[in-house]
C-alpha cells in the first residue's frame, strides 16, 4: 500500500519535537477557541497569518489544521454544560447535553463527546489518508440542485423530528426562513423586509439568533424561577462509565461515516450533518422516548459527526484547493501564503509535506483526547455553580461571543430580542430546532434553488432528473410521510402520553 | 386570558397569520433583480403566505378543538413575571452600557448587579467575579484573541 | 439602605473611568495627526481577502504613522453596511475603511444604500484582481473564439458562473454579450467558493473568475480571455479580450477611503502612507504570489479612476434596468 509507506514516513516527520510543540500549541488555542461561544477557528487562523513569514511551512500549517479540528472539541463544553450552543451544529448537542447536566451527568457527557469527537475523528482522517483521491470526485458532484435538495431533506428531516407537534415545528421552521430573507438577496444584493433601515440591510445572522433562542431564554427562564442552583437532582457523575462509552460506540461509528461523507461536500453547512447525524440517531436509537430528554447516544452522534466532518473536509481541500467553510478558506490562505497550491500538483510536488500534516491529525487527535479528559471533571464542576453567579457569566461570554463575529452591537440586540421568542417559544411548546436549521440553511437553500432554475431555464425538473438530488428529494418524501406516520400511530396509542412529550 | 394552550395556540396562531401577511405584502413592494429567471420577491412572498396559512390552521384548529388543548400554560406568577421584567431590562441595559461606555466597564457594573440580585451573596463576591470576568475580557479575549472590542473610556490601555 | 450604597458604589465606578478616559485624551491633544489609535473599517467578514490586506498592511502602517492601527469590522449588504457609516463619521482621519471597486460604484446606481460613491474620498488604491474568462481543460471550446460562435449556434445554452448579480462578474458577461452579439446564460453564485466548485465539478459551463481565483487551478482551467490591459502574469500564454478586439477591461480593484470633507492635509499624510507601503517590493511580490496585481494609486489617480469607471457603469447599468 502506498498511501501506507508514504503515512509512515509523514509520522516520522510529524512527530520531531518541534512539529508536535506546534501541534500541541494549535490543540489548546483550538481548544480555547472552540469553548468560547461564538469564537470559532476562522478568526483564530486567520490572526496566525503572519507568522506565515516566521515559521516553516509544516510546523505553521500543522498548528492551523489542528486550531481547525481542536475547535471542534471544544464546542460541545458550553452547550452542555449551560445551554450555549456557540455555532449551529453544537445545536443538537445543547438540547441533549443540557438536559443531562441538569440530570447531573454533564461530566459523563462531556466525557462521551471527546471520546465520540477522538473516536470519528480519527475514523475521518483514515478516510482522508486512504480513499481522498477516490471521494475527491464525490466533492464535485453536488450542483446547486443538490444543494437544494440536501437543504430541503434537511429542514423537512428536522420539522418530522418534532413529532406529535409537527405543525408547529413547520411553523417555527417557516420563522426561521422568513427572518433570514431580511437583508439583501444573496445573489441580486436587492434589499428586502428592510423598511428602509441600514441596520437591517445586514441582514440578521444566525449566530445571535441561535445564541439568544437557547442562553438568553435559558437565563430568563432560570430568572423567573429565582433558581439558586440548575441541578435539578442531587446526584451528580464526573466522568462516563463503561456503561456509556458501550451503550455509544456504535452511534459515533455510524455518525463518523455519516460526518465523513457529508464534510465531503464543500459547502454543505456543519449544521446540516449534525442535524442529520442526530435525525439518524433517533431513528436507529432502541430508547428513541429519551431523545429531548437527554440521550446520551445523541450527544455522540452529534459530536462524533462534526469531528469527522472537519476531518472530511481536508479531502476538497487537499485534492482541489476547495475550502468547505471560512476556516477552511483561511486555512488555505495560510497554504497560499507559502506559495503552496493545494490540488493535484501539490500532491505530487510535495508529498512530503502533505503526509506530515496528515500524519499529524492523527497526533492532534490524540493529543486533544489527553487534554480534555482531565479537564472533563473540572468543566463538570461548573454545574455546581449557582445560577446568580453563573448566569452574567453566561450573559457576558454569549454577547461578546455574538458581538465578535461581524462587530455589530445591533446583533446583540438580535440575541436578546431572540432571547424573548425563545422564552415564549418555550412556554408555548413550539420547537427551537426547526427555526435554528432554518435560519441557517435559508440563505443556500434559496440560492441553490434560484442557481438551479437558471441552470435549467425555468423547469423544475432538474430537481427530478439528477440522480443524487432524485434521491434526496425522494428521502425527503420518505421522512415526510413517516412523520405523518407516526403521529397517526401515536395518537392512536395514548392520547395521554403525548400529552407529556413538549 | 391566554392560561390554556388553546388559547395560547389561537393567539399565537392569529399572530404568526398577520406576521406572514405582513412580510407577504412587504414584499411585494421588492425591486427587480438583474438576469436570473425567478424574481427576489419569490422567496420571501411565498414564506410569508405559507407563514398565514400555517398561523391560519393553527388559531382554527386550536379554535375548534374546544376539549384537547385545556393544559394551562406554564406562565410564572406574579412575581415571577417581575423577576422575569427586571432580568430583561438588565440585559438590555448591559447591552445599551457595552455600546456607551465598552465591555469592560458594564461589565463591572452588570455582573456584581446581577449577582447581588438574584443571589444576595456578598459585596466581596460579587465584586471579585467582577474583577475576574473584567480580566479575562481584558486579557484573554482583547490580549491574547485580538478582538477589537469597545473599552470605551479605557481607550488609554490599547 | 443596602441598594443605596450600592448605587453609590456605581456612580463611582462610572465616575472614575470616565476621569481616566478624559485625562488621557486630554493628555494627547497638541501634536500633529496622528495622534491617537486609528481605525482601520474591513466591510466584509474577518478572515476574508479585505481583511487580510488591511491586516497584512496593519503592523506597517503603525510603524509609519507611529500610532496604534485597530482592525475594525462592519459586515453587512456586500459592503455597504460599512461604506454608509464611512460617509456618516467625522472627517478627522480617524476612520478609514477598506473600499471596493466597483462595489461602491454599483451600489448606489443599483438602489438606495445610504451612501453616494462621490462621497467616499478615496485615498490610495493598491491591488487589481483583473477578471479573466475561463473554461475547464476538458471543455470543447479551445479559444474565446469558438465558444462565441458556439453561443451564438445555441443562444442561452452554455452557462457562465459567476459571483452575484449587479457584480464585476455579472456585467462582465453582459459587456461581452453585447459588445459580441452572442447570448450566455448566467448563472450567480454567493461568492468565489461556491462558484469555483461548481465550475470545477461541470456545473457550469464557464467562469468569468477573480485572478487570484483561477490562478489556483491553473492546472484544470484553460483560460479564454483575460479582461485587462495587459496579460495577467500568472496566464502567460492566455490573450486579453483586447487582442481577440474585444475592448473588454474588468477589475475587482482594492484600496481605502475617508469620510466626506477630510482635510487635504491628513488625506496626503495617510496616502504618503499607503503609497509607502504599495510600493514595498516585498509587499508586491506577497502579492503577486498570491494572484493579484500590485498597484500604488494615489488619491487624486484614485479619484480619477472611480470617475472614469462611474461613467463606464452609468451607461452598463442603464442597459440591465
Amino acid at each position: 500500500m502506498e498511501a501506507w509507506s508514504s503515512l509512515m514516513d509523514g509520522f516520522s516527520a510529524a512527530i520531531s519535537p518541534y512539529n508536535l510543540l506546534f501541534a500541541l500549541i494549535g490543540c489548546i488555542a483550538g481548544t480555547l477557541v472552540g469553548v468560547l461561544p461564538g469564537l470559532g477557528p476562522t478568526a483564530a487562523i486567520a490572526m496566525l497569518l503572519p507568522l506565515a513569514t516566521m515559521l516553516d511551512p509544516a510546523p505553521a500549517i500543522i498548528m492551523m489544521a489542528a486550531i481547525y479540528y481542536g475547535a471542534m472539541y471544544g464546542g460541545s463544553t458550553t452547550s452542555i454544560l449551560v445551554n450555549i450552543p456557540g455555532e449551529a451544529s453544537s445545536v443538537p448537542t445543547a438540547m441533549e447535553g443540557y438536559q443531562l447536566t441538569l440530570q447531573g451527568r454533564g461530566g459523563p457527557a462531556l466525557g462521551i463527546s471527546a471520546i465520540a469527537s477522538f473516536l470519528a475523528g480519527t475514523l475521518g482522517v483514515v478516510g482522508l489518508t486512504f480513499f481522498a483521491p477516490v471521494l475527491a470526485r464525490a466533492a464535485l458532484a453536488f450542483g446547486p440542485p443538490e444543494y437544494f435538495a440536501l437543504t430541503f431533506l434537511g429542514i423537512s428531516l428536522v420539522v418530522s423530528l418534532s413529532g406529535r407537534s409537527l405543525g408547529k415545528g413547520l411553523l417555527s421552521a417557516l420563522l426561521g426562513l422568513l427572518t433570514a430573507m431580511i437583508g439583501l438577496d444573496p445573489l441580486s444584493g436587492v434589499a428586502r423586509l428592510t423598511f428602509g433601515s441600514y441596520q437591517l440591510m445586514a441582514g440578521i445572522d444566525f449566530v445571535p439568533i441561535i445564541m439568544g433562542l437557547f442562553a438568553i431564554s435559558e437565563i430568563l427562564v432560570n430568572a423567573e424561577k429565582k433558581t439558586r442552583m440548575i441541578l435539578e437532582g442531587k446526584k451528580i457523575e464526573w466522568l462516563p462509565t463503561w456503561q456509556d462509552i458501550k451503550e455509544t460506540w456504535a452511534a459515533t461509528i455510524r455518525s463518523g461515516f455519516l460526518g465523513f461523507f457529508f464534510g465531503l461536500i464543500p459547502g454543505c453547512s456543519p449544521a446540516v450533518t449534525s442535524f442529520m447525524a442526530y435525525d439518524m440517531e433517533k431513528r436507529f436509537s432502541k430508547h428513541p422516548e429519551k431523545f429531548g430528554k437527554g440521550a446520551m447516544d445523541a450527544v455522540a452522534s452529534v459530536e462524533g459527526s462534526n469531528n469527522a466532518t472537519a476531518s472530511g473536509g481536508f479531502v476538497p481541500l487537499l485534492a482541489f484547493g476547495i475550502p468547505s467553510g471560512p476556516a477552511l478558506a483561511v486555512l488555505l490562505g495560510g497554504f497560499i501564503m507559502y506559495g503552496l497550491q493545494p490540488g493535484p500538483r501539490l500532491m505530487q510536488e510535495q508529498p512530503h509535506l502533505l503526509w506530515t500534516i496528515i500524519a499529524s491529525m492523527y497526533i492532534g487527535n490524540v493529543i486533544l483526547l489527553i487534554l480534555n479528559l482531565p479537564l472533563v471533571g473540572l468543566w463538570a464542576r461548573m454545574a455546581l455553580v449557582p445560577f446568580p453567579i453563573l448566569g452574567p457569566f453566561i450573559t457576558v461570554f454569549t454577547l461578546i461571543g455574538a458581538f465578535s463575529l461581524r462587530y455589530s452591537f445591533f446583533d446583540l440586540w438580535v440575541a436578546l430580542l431572540f432571547g424573548v421568542v425563545g422564552y415564549l417559544m418555550r412556554k408555548l411548546e413550539f420547537p427551537v430546532a426547526p427555526m435554528v436549521l432554518a435560519t441557517v440553511l435559508a440563505s443556500m437553500m434559496e440560492t441553490s434553488f434560484m442557481q438551479s432554475i437558471t441552470m435549467s431555464r425555468g423547469s423544475l425538473l432538474i430537481f427530478f432528473t439528477r440522480p443524487i438530488s432524485a434521491a434526496f428529494m425522494l428521502l425527503t418524501v420518505l421522512s415526510i410521510v413517516s412523520g405523518m406516520l407516526l403521529i397517526r400511530k401515536a395518537k392512536a396509542k395514548n392520547v395521554e402520553l403525548e400529552e407529556s412529550d413538549a | 386570558m391566554f392560561r390554556t394552550r388553546r388559547s395560547t395556540d389561537i393567539a399565537t396562531g392569529v399572530f404568526l397569520a398577520a406576521l406572514g401577511a405582513t412580510a407577504a405584502a412587504a414584499a411585494t413592494g421588492i425591486g427587480e433583480g438583474a438576469g436570473g429567471q425567478l424574481h427576489p420577491r419569490t422567496f420571501p412572498m411565498m414564506i410569508g403566505a405559507l407563514l398565514f396559512i400555517g398561523g391560519a390552521v393553527l388559531a382554527i384548529r386550536a379554535a375548534a378543538d374546544k376539549s384537547g388543548g385545556s393544559k394551562a400554560t406554564a406562565w410564572p406568577d406574579r412575581s415571577g413575571w417581575r423577576l422575569l421584567a427586571i432580568a430583561m431590562a438588565g440585559l438590555a441595559a448591559y447591552v445599551a452600557l457595552s455600546q456607551a461606555l465598552g465591555f469592560i466597564i458594564s461589565s463591572l457594573i452588570f455582573v456584581p448587579w446581577f449577582i447581588r440580585y438574584f443571589g444576595r451573596y456578598s459585596y466581596w463576591a460579587a465584586c471579585s467575579c467582577a474583577l475576574g470576568i473584567a480580566a479575562f475580557i481584558y486579557f484573554v479575549f482583547i490580549r491574547l484573541l485580538q478582538l477589537t472590542l469597545p473599552i470605551g473610556p479605557l481607550s488609554f490601555l490599547g | 439602605m443596602k441598594r443605596s450604597k450600592w448605587s453609590v458604589m456605581l456612580a463611582l465606578w462610572i465616575c472614575l473611568g470616565l476621569m481616566a478616559g478624559a485625562a488621557v485624551s486630554a493628555f494627547a491633544q497638541d501634536k500633529s495627526f496622528p495622534t491617537k489609535p486609528i481605525t482601520y473599517l474591513t466591510t466584509f467578514n474577518p478572515g476574508g481577502q479585505s481583511d487580510r490586506e488591511a491586516r497584512r498592511q496593519q503592523p506597517l502602517l503603525e510603524a509609519i504613522l507611529g500610532q496604534k492601527v485597530i482592525v475594525d469590522y462592519k459586515v453587512g449588504g456586500g459592503g455597504a453596511l460599512g461604506w454608509s457609516e464611512l460617509v456618516r463619521s467625522k472627517p478627522d482621519g480617524y476612520l478609514i475603511c477598506g473600499i471596493n471597486i466597483p462595489h461602491i460604484i454599483i451600489q448606489p446606481l443599483q438602489q438606495e444604500t445610504g451612501y453616494k460613491t462621490e462621497q467616499i474620498v478615496p485615498v490610495s488604491i493598491f491591488q487589481r484582481t483583473p477578471l479573466a474568462l475561463a473554461v475547464l481543460k476538458e471543455s470543447p471550446y479551445k479559444d474565446l473564439k469558438e465558444m462565441l460562435a458556439a453561443a451564438k449556434a445555441k443562444p442561452g445554452e452554455i452557462s457562465i458562473g459567476g459571483s452575484g448579480t449587479f457584480s464585476g462578474h455579472h456585467i462582465a458577461t453582459l459587456r461581452l454579450q453585447k459588445m459580441t452579439g452572442a447570448k450566455f446564460n448566467y448563472v450567480p453564485f454567493t461568492g468565489a467558493a461556491p462558484q469555483i466548485t461548481a465550475f470545477l465539478g461541470g456545473h457550469v459551463n464557464a467562469i468569468f473568475g477573480n485572478s487570484d481565483d483561477l490562478v489556483k487551478h491553473s492546472d484544470t482551467i484553460r483560460v479564454l480571455g483575460t479582461a485587462d490591459d495587459q496579460r495577467f502574469f500568472g496566464f502567460p500564454n492566455a490573450p486579453t479580450f483586447k487582442e481577440s478586439g474585444i475592448d473588454l477591461v474588468e477589475s475587482i480593484d482594492r484600496g481605502v477611503g475617508l469620510p466626506p470633507n477630510t482635510p487635504e492635509p491628513i488625506v496626503k499624510i495617510l496616502e504618503a502612507a499607503f503609497l509607502k507601503i504599495a510600493k514595498d517590493p516585498a509587499i508586491q511580490e506577497q502579492m503577486k504570489k498570491e494572484g493579484f496585481v500590485p498597484l500604488a494609486m494615489g488619491h487624486a489617480e484614485s479619484k480619477a479612476h472611480i470617475e472614469k469607471m462611474t461613467a463606464i457603469y452609468k451607461d452598463i447599468i442603464k442597459d440591465i434596468k
